[in-house]
């Protein structure tokens, strides 16, 4: 080292480098000490403090070639020897922040925006350090160029020390930038099947409760679904003062993991007393995203099982009514979405036939009667039991169809509607399914009524359309007993094919048809009580926790196809729910209580791509040989093509 | 400014001339054609955000090496040829010259990347994805493939031959990329800055399935501005060295 030699030497153009690395190497022995070795025992505090010494002691040989030099020299050095000051405040900084020296952290109250003391410091000191080192490995790389007698050249030393403190203060800019943007990060999901969103019956489901629920998210805390979650749940926030959204560490908590009962991380618990429901989404984004998608439609089910009370919907059987599944002597169009609609909506199914009672009573824990397309009449005893039924409040679905039209004219009076069989077609609205002339039966409208049943049709017309495929006509009885509503109509561009030949003769004249009807009427009063036809105890009229209502509520659709599999999730136009769906949901929301059957959600699930090489030989080689083949005869006549040019 | 767009023009038409552009664009995007049938749609049936998703994913490491040719020969190259002081002699900032050469690599890189899209046009055409997926996949690609050049840019003003900036932009981005692994074995709070600082893990993921995050957006640009910013101070650092 030049220390020891004549004070117009320049120690530390010669000796600089090796200051440095002295410099360096004791910062990476208080990295080691306090990040490898760490803990409360005296192996961090020697490892630290030698490193922190060695530091030290280049900073104060720094300062010696400061006092020993002059000249230009002298004002490089004392550069050199502040720099690496700060460098060393800012590692006592870094202690004095520590809680090896403080005992405890400094907490130093926190502020408005949440930083405090502790903060400012753990920021503080990486950029100190930063903007001090960098600078002074600069002057010394600077140093080092300018041996070999020229002499030190003061201002291209400054110049690298300007360099290395702005490339330190960008660096720190860039690096408080992230860390800011990373604490309070936006993001927008654009892909197809996003996370679920709250949809407005979950909201509605949400505002109406009236007991304590809770919604406890079992997530590890850093894990991408739960933010997921989170941002699902979030929606519902101030919704109701009921319900309470936590999220959990199972890690941390195995009390609430065992309470409730939660097997494995990932799952979300709906809690109300010690009802619990549960959903697994797990943990993993990729697997969870399509669970992501339909966590809306999870979280109403969850809801209804827990806040709902279960009544049971009775699909009448026995007169060739449409089923579920598809049979061989049986081509219509199974329905087993409907049915399955039903049971998510926290109503038990079961089939009601003359076996099972219906001759002589409907049961009495009948929330809803539906009754499918059926080709047969009832029999004796049957209309008798349903219309009792219906006059003590119960709720009916009955749908029809052209193509079966049994005798029903007991019920349909009752009702106070008739049922026209000729199906309806139009030479505008309808819907090309098969291309063919029949098409014009496959009617569309729009023509909803501001009623109940069909509340969100009607509140988004616009939007909205549904599709009727063979349809027939409703009207109102002259002797009507009851308030018959028709909610959706046909547009005036329809008429009655009644000789079938898909072609409007003169005597077809067009008209606007009626193709689903809602009925209200009030309850029958009766003073005795009955016996039950089901062997259980007579049940009071006036019992307040009975299944029937008190108003009688009907529909009546002329079609019985809208609701089956094929058509319910039809989409047509810009709507952003199927028409079809929409009308069951609104009508099971009149039928039954509102609020007690799941709403509207996103039901569509993505779909698997079955392509193989031998299925699209010809893609796969255009797209493997033959693009870039392309893209290469293209450089070719590019590049010769000019020389071609030239000559 | 003027001279900023005539030395991105001039980069950009020297590349689309260049044997190396088009023979690089072949390359990837046969590559790319490759890994979309074997990996993407193969191994059996896959929804259709699945085969996006994987697309991405193997785009994104395809991008990551084209950018190390592209980038190998901007600074270096110029050096080689001894054209580079009469770059720097020239009344242009340094600045201008670095991000000059930028975004002609980048632009090329964007042209490079865009080509690709009729095999996405596959998955439109068979399953259900979003135009929006699409876009955030393709920005994330993007703004990938940008800190990738940037990356190289620096290698490649550090270095006097371009078969040293290769394996310099290489080694970075691959020590950049692995980083996640690093964040595995350290403990809070470095676990966390090592994992942020992951160029591919955690910051194209998000991208990759759609999303559009600030944060990884702002990070992209970060390092992009960063090293820009560095290949700057490594051209300056001729009038201190």
């Amino acid at each position: 080292m030049a220390l020891t030699g004549q004070r117009r030497i320049l120690p530390s153009t010669s000796g600089g480098p090796y200051l440095l690395i002295a410099y360096l190497a004791g910062t990476a022995t208080v990295f080691v000490g306090e990040r490898v070795i760490g803990g409360e025992g005296a192996g961090r505090w020697a490892v630290s403090a030698s490193g922190g010494v060695l530091s030290a002691i280049a900073c104060a040989l720094w300062g010696i070639a400061w006092w020993r030099s002059d000249g230009e020299a002298r004002r490089t050095e004392r550069l050199a020897a502040l720099l690496s000051g700060a460098g060393l405040a800012a590692l006592g900084l870094y202690f004095l922040n520590a809680e090896l020296v403080a005992g405890t952290p400094l907490k130093g109250g926190q502020s408005a925006t949440g930083m405090g003391l502790e903060q400012v410091l753990a920021a503080l000191w990486p950029v100190l350090w930063l903007c001090a080192v960098v600078p002074l490995v600069f002057v010394q790389w600077s140093m080092g160029s300018m041996s070999g007698g020229r002499g030190i050249e003061g201002p291209r030393v400054r110049a690298s020390a300007v360099s290395g403190a702005m490339t330190a203060a960008f660096f720190c800019t860039l690096f408080l930038l992230n860390a800011a943007v990373n604490r309070r990060d936006r993001h927008v999901d654009l892909s197809y099947f996003r996370t679920a969103a709250p949809s407005e019956t979950t909201r509605e489901l949400v505002m109406g409760m009236d007991a304590d629920t809770e919604v406890l998210m079992f997530f590890p805390p850093k894990s991408e679904v739960l933010s997921e979650v989170r941002a699902y749940f979030s929606g519902m926030d101030g919704l109701s003062t009921h319900l309470s959204i936590r999220a959990i560490d199972s890690a941390a908590a195995p009390q609430l993991v065992r309470q409730h009962r939660v097997r494995k991380e990932g799952t979300v618990v709906i809690a109300r007393g010690e009802a619990r429901q549960r959903i697994p989404v797990g943990t993993e984004l990729s697997i969870a995203r399509r669970k992501l998608s339909r966590l809306d439609t999870k979280f109403q089910e969850a809801v209804l099982k827990l806040t709902a009370k279960r009544g049971t919907t009775y699909f009448i059987v026995g007169h060739g009514e449409r089923s579920a599944r598809r049979s061989s002597d049986d081509t219509r169009y199974p329905l087993k979405a409907l049915k399955e609609y039903a049971e998510r909506s926290n109503l038990t199914v079961k089939e009601l036939g003359a076996t099972d009672g219906l001759t002589s009573a409907v049961p009495d824990d009948a929330a809803l009667l539906v009754w499918t397309d059926p080709r047969l009449p009832l029999f004796p005893g049957e209309t008798e039991a349903v219309i009792d039924y219906l006059e003590r409040g119960g709720r009916m679905l009955l749908t029809l169809d052209p193509d079966s039209n049994p005798e029903l004219e007991k019920l349909m009076a009752f009702l106070g509607v008739s049922f026209d069989p000729v199906k309806l077609a139009s030479e505008r609205a309808y819907l090309p399914l098969t291309r063919t002339p029949a098409d014009k039966y496959n009617l569309i409208t729009n023509g909803f009524s501001t009623h109940p049943a069909v509340q969100s049709l009607g509140a988004d017309r616009k939007h909205s359309l549904v599709l009727f495929p063979r349809v027939g006509a409703l009207d109102r009885r002259p002797d009507a007993k009851h308030k018959v509503s028709f909610t959706v109509r046909s547009t005036s561009q329809t008429w009655s094919d009644k000789d079938g030949d898909f072609t409007r003769d003169e005597d077809e004249s067009l008209a606007v048809h009626n193709l689903v009807a809602a009925i209200t009427g009030r309850v029958k009063p009766v003073a005795a009580t009955k016996p039950s036809a089901h062997g259980q105890a007579p049940v009071a009229d006036e019992s307040p926790d009975r299944s029937v209502s008190d108003e009688m509520r009907v529909i009546v659709v002329a079609d019985t196809d809208l609701f089956s599999d094929k058509f319910l999730g039809v989409r047509i136009g810009m709507g952003g729910q199927p028409g079809n769906l929409k009308l069951l949901v609104d009508g099971m929301k009149w039928l039954v209580k509102e609020g007690s059957v799941s709403g509207v959600t996103q039901g569509e699930q993505d779909i698997k791509i079955a392509h193989t090489r031998d299925e699209d030989a010809l893609w796969f080689y255009a797209t493997v040989f033959g693009f870039p083949l392309l893209i290469i005869l293209l450089g070719f006549a590019t590049r010769f093509g000019r020389g071609w040019v030239r000559e | 400014m003027t001279a900023l767009w005539l030395i991105a023009r001039r980069e950009l038409m020297a590349i689309l001339r260049s044997p190396l552009g088009f023979v690089v664009a072949a390359l990837v995007l046969a590559a790319d054609g490759l890994l979309f049938h074997t990996r993407a749609l193969g191994g059996g049936e896959k929804y259709s955000t699945e085969v996006l998703t994987q697309f991405f994913f193997d785009l994104s490491g395809l991008t990551m090496i084209a950018s190390i040719p592209l980038s190998m020969r901007l600074l270096a190259g110029e050096r080689q040829r001894g054209t580079l002081t009469l770059l720097l002699t020239s009344p242009i900032k340094d600045y201008q010259i670095i991000l000059g050469k930028f975004f002609g690599a980048l632009a090329f890189l964007c042209l490079l990347t865009l080509l690709t899209l009729y095999l996405p046009a596959l998955i439109v055409i068979h399953g259900k994805i979003s135009i929006g997926h699409l876009c955030a996949g393709y920005l994330g690609t993007m703004l990938l493939g940008a800190a990738c050049l940037a990356i190289g840019i620096f290698s490649s003003a550090l270095s006097k031959s371009q078969i040293i900036a290769a394996f310099l932009t290489a080694f970075a981005l691959m020590a950049m990329v692995l980083f996640w692994l690093v964040a595995k074995v350290t403990e809070a709070p470095l676990d966390d800055v090592f994992m942020y600082l992951a160029l591919h893990n955690i910051h194209f993921e998000t991208f990759r399935t759609g999303k559009i995050h600030l944060r990884d957006v702002v990070y992209y640009l970060s390092v992009c501005g960063f090293f820009l910013f560095a290949a700057t101070r490594v051209l300056e650092s001729r009038r201190w060295r």
